[in-house]
């Protein structure tokens, strides 16, 4: 197997590995729990299925 | 907890979607041009996985038998009916200027003729794929995937019976779906810090941190958006993926009337 043949299977190791330690980073959702918004304080089950409907 | 009744579909469907997923992260043009899997390279097939693993999902929420699962199938396999030939149009229109489906040699292209990237075609498939990735990810405003309530759960209706370890899968994949397809879109609209065909050892280093850096650029501009972003109404949503099989179709057409020799 020559050098580069050899870099091309460890770029493609390596993008693999990338994507199964990146996923739970990219993945999470960024926005707040509706349901915490509707519990807490001040939300209102109209706030709510405005938002989310 | 393995809810009684259930299959093997139900049992295999997480190992599906995160073997389908695997598999598309390593057919990509990621890091380097020259992957070994180079022939099966082909963004037809990548939809053909992405869809397979959809499809796995939402038989596995049929498998359950419960009314919440059912109803996230029928919305996942509607939406995903809307999307897919968004996808394929899109991928259509960003084949043309390169002669080829193949992933590497779409990115070549763009490497070899940055040009292209401003061209209506190129920019309109952009737009396209852009927001049926949203779709497809099961991200705002097609889909919140922080919410568990009945009138709004499209992906987490279907997931809902899951619990430890192939729950930790399916919400694993689902990670790994978004990772893989902003990798994708990274590369094939701004392809620069890639590996050539024959990588040396500092270009797959430079290689994995371009994609790194991309890849965090659009998880915070995505970001930034559902911050701002507001659910749609489900019924709203077949007019926002409808617009967007329209960009594609839009794509395809500006890609023949602006093809450069």
């Amino acid at each position: 197997m020559s050098q580069s043949s050899a870099l091309a299977y460890l770029a493609t190791a390596l993008q693999v590995i990338a994507v199964l330690v990146g996923a739970p980073f990219v993945g999470p959702a960024w926005r707040e729990r509706p349901e915490a918004a509707s519990a807490s304080p001040g939300g209102t089950c109209e706030s709510c299925c405005v938002n989310n409907r | 907890v393995i809810p009684l009744g259930t299959t093997i579909v139900f049992a295999l469907a997480p190992a599906v979607v995160a073997g389908t997923t695997l598999l598309i992260a390593a057919i990509s043009p990621l890091i380097s041009l020259g992957s070994p899997l180079d022939p099966s390279a082909d963004l037809f097939g990548v939809v053909g996985l992405l869809f397979l693993g959809t499809v796995a999902l939402a038989l596995a929420g049929l498998d359950t038998g419960t009314a919440f699962g059912g109803m996230g199938s029928s919305r996942e396999i509607t939406i995903a009916a809307l999307v897919e030939p968004t996808i394929l149009l899109a991928v259509f229109a960003l084949s043309v200027p390169g002669h080829s489906a193949n992933l590497a040699a779409i990115v070549s292209s763009t490497v070899s003729n940055p040009g292209r990237l401003v061209s209506p075609g190129s920019l309109l498939a952009f737009v396209a794929l852009a927001i049926v990735v949203t779709a497809e990810t099961g991200r705002l405003p097609v889909d919140n995937p922080s919410t568990h309530l009945e009138l709004t759960m499209i992906h987490e209706a279907m997931v809902l019976e899951y619990a430890g370890p192939k729950l930790a899968l399916v919400e694993w994949a689902s990670g790994m779906r978004l990772t893989v397809l902003l990798g994708l879109i990274a590369n094939l609209f701004l392809p620069w810090g890639i590996a050539s065909a024959d990588p040396t050892p500092l270009g797959v280093l430079i290689g994995l941190v371009a994609i790194a850096a991309k890849v965090a650029v659009l998880t915070s501009v995505l970001a930034t958006c559902e911050v701002f972003l507001a659910k749609l109404r489900y019924f709203r949503i077949p007019e926002l993926l409808a617009g967007s099989f329209l960009l594609a179709l839009l794509a395809v057409t500006a890609s023949y009337f602006f093809a450069t020799p």
